[in-house]
């Protein structure tokens, strides 16, 4: 039974800069009847958002123009966006800075694809709940 | 008549030539004695029994800057200052009466001498006497030592400075000759925890060091002493009187002078430095780890994801059981990889501990309380004892709730089939003792000493990480702490920790 198809179908940028990671989230979300872009590093990320605003920004920290104040920048030019962010054995000083920062959700890698998900449908729907 | 007159003329004749003979040789003897006085270096001074001078040598004139017309019938006290003029007078007296010659003029000490200018300077003088004719002559021979005394100055000058030089040196100096030590400079005398020179010296040199090190210093000096003029500084360990052990930096130099070949050792006390070396070897790992730690982090966090993730994907796709059991084997094996990883990292990247006066009896409790239902559960009778009021300690409250819950939870591993546990908190000294006691299976001796090795674990394969008693360790050690454990097997264990009080 398909799915209620009255909405849009969300957007979603993916920034990791390792090929495999990379891989593995689009195929898991593809799955999901997302539209996916992907990004390969902060500079790329940028570009993208600039280009059009996604619905949720999933992204890892550590790859070139990386780190915390990225995310900052990346509120900058996408305010209402949801971000997700997924990063190797932060640690609380970590996870403290990039919430502050603006990210809406924090995991540590390895992360369990199946909760990622949960909490990405989650954002979604709570986001287009908020658009309607 | 006629014949004494004969006599007397032959006699007058030959007489007259024998006298003449006679008084030739009287005069050739005299001007020879003469030339003799004159022509020697030292002073050569007589005097009458009157005291007045009946001889002055040219040497005497050069000496006191008076002529011999000037001198001659002066009394000897005019070449003597004034203030040795009574003790002249008694030691001639008694001089006068003993008849033995001294070196000195009596027991004054130094001799002086007064020259015609008024100036006073210091005299070398031997005094003799001789009777001639009923008549006692007393002569007294001077050698002006003006220039020896100073030259002795200079060089007591010199020595003194040297012998201050070494005295100040921040280097402990000893001396080695034959091999036995003949100096000690103080600093060496406290080097080696002695209060005395003589509590080092006589020793042989290699006796002073360390019984580790003694064979490498008798080498070292056996090299020297065969003709090597110096060997390389070498560290070495030595071990003071009063029991200490010590780190010093040694270098030998062999040297000669007029009693022979010695060895001229220099030491420098550098326990102090290989601590603070040590420490910031310490220091400098722990940061190195800190950064590798993180580095590490993504490099593995991010495949271990992708073997998840993958893992994961699969096991939605496929519906054969063996391939599922398979492919959660993997995602448990990647979990089980990410608590050791996070358990090391956190141990490796924490902080100083931030202390404060804590009250560990609140902090016990709180832990206790988290393990209530697990210790219902088992059957575990607990029992606290618990000092009140208890001193405060200065300590970090997450890192002493991590060690609690640490000790805690490995005696509830220890008691599987029930048992007690026992909590322990009172004051000891300056300290405070904290005792976790179980009745469980113990630890066998042959591996208690190696509970705190890192990834050292006795829990069966994938249940301990083997981190748990090293970062415990490592935070009580960070609180300038201790913790001691004693076990049997069979019977229980029981971890005794103390911790700073807080003033």
């Amino acid at each position: 039974m398909a799915l209620v198809e009255n909405r849009t179908t969300a957007r979603v940028l993916i920034v990791e800069d390792d090929r495999e990671m990379r891989n593995l989230l689009c195929d898991e979300f593809c799955g999901m009847g997302y539209q996916l872009r992907e990004a390969r590093n902060g500079d790329e990320a940028f570009l993208a958002v600039l280009q059009s605003e996604p619905d949720l920004i999933l992204t890892d920290l550590r790859m070139p123009a990386g780190g915390d104040d990225y995310i900052s920048r990346l509120r900058t030019v996408a305010p209402k966006c949801p971000i997700v962010v997924i990063t190797a054995f932060g640690d609380a000083t970590l996870k403290a800075q990039v919430v502050k920062a603006g990210a809406s959700a924090y995991f540590d890698k390895p992360v369990r694809i199946a909760d990622l998900k949960n909490c990405v449908q989650q954002l979604l729907d709570h986001q287009q709940g908020a658009e309607r | 008549m006629e014949r004494r007159e004969a006599q007397s003329t032959s006699d007058t004749g030959d007489a007259r030539v024998d006298r003449h003979k006679g008084e030739q040789q009287l005069l050739v003897s005299q001007l020879r004695l003469e030339g003799i006085v004159e022509s020697a270096m030292d002073a050569i001074i007589t005097v009458a029994e009157d005291q007045r001078v009946v001889l002055f040598n040219r040497a005497a004139e050069r000496m006191f800057g008076c002529s011999i017309e000037d001198a001659i019938g002066q009394p000897l006290d005019r070449f003597l200052p004034v203030s040795f003029r009574e003790a002249h007078h008694h030691q001639v007296q008694d001089f006068g009466h003993s008849g033995v010659t001294s070196r000195k003029m009596g027991r004054l000490g130094s001799v002086s001498g007064l020259r015609a200018g008024g100036e006073e300077f210091p005299i070398e003088a031997a005094i003799s006497h001789i009777v001639v004719e009923g008549q006692t002559y007393y002569t007294v021979i001077l050698r002006d030592i003006t220039e020896r005394k100073r030259a002795e100055r200079l060089l007591r000058q010199s020595e003194e400075r040297y012998r201050r030089l070494i005295a100040i040196s921040p280097y402990a100096i000893l001396v080695n000759r034959g091999n036995r030590i003949i100096f000690a400079n103080d600093q060496a005398i406290k080097l080696f925890g002695a209060v005395k020179a003589e509590e080092i010296l006589e020793k042989s040199p290699a006796d002073l060091f360390h019984a580790d090190d003694q064979d490498i210093v008798r080498r070292r000096i056996d090299e020297l002493f065969e003709g090597g003029a110096q060997v390389p500084v070498l560290e070495e360990k030595i071990e003071t009187l009063d029991g200490r052990i010590a780190y010093v930096e040694v270098s030998g130099t062999r040297f000669v002078d007029e009693e022979g070949p010695a060895i001229l050792i220099m030491l420098r006390d550098v326990s102090e430095r290989k601590r603070l070396q040590e420490q910031l070897r310490r220091t400098e790992r722990v940061a190195e780890l800190g950064t590798l730690a993180s580095g590490m982090a993504h490099e593995i966090g991010t495949p271990m994801n992708v073997i998840l993730g993958r893992a994961e994907y699969l096991m939605d796709r496929v519906t054969e059981e063996p391939i599922k059991k398979g492919l959660q084997t993997i995602i448990t094996q990647v979990e089980r990889i990410t608590r050791v990883m996070n358990q090391l990292l956190s141990f490796v990247r924490r902080k100083a501990p931030q202390r404060v006066p804590l009250d560990l009896r609140k902090v016990i409790e709180d832990s206790m309380e988290m393990f209530q239902e697990r210790l219902a559960t088992n059957q575990i009778l607990v029992e606290m004892e618990m000092a009140d009021p208890c001193p405060m300690v200065l300590a970090d409250a997450d890192q002493i709730s991590h060690v609690l819950i640490n000790l805690i939870m490995n005696a509830l591993h220890a008691m599987p089939e029930g048992g007690t546990l026992r909590v322990g908190l009172a004051p000891e000294q300056a300290m405070v003792k904290l005792t976790i006691v179980d009745t469980g299976h113990g630890i066998p001796s042959e591996v208690i000493k190696k509970i705190y090795d890192p990834f050292f674990t006795t829990k069966e394969f994938g249940k301990g990480t083997g981190l748990g008693l090293t970062v415990v360790k490592g935070i009580i050690e960070e609180h300038q702490g201790s913790i001691a454990v004693e076990s049997k097997e069979g019977s229980g264990t029981s971890f005794t920790v103390l911790l700073p009080m807080s003033q």
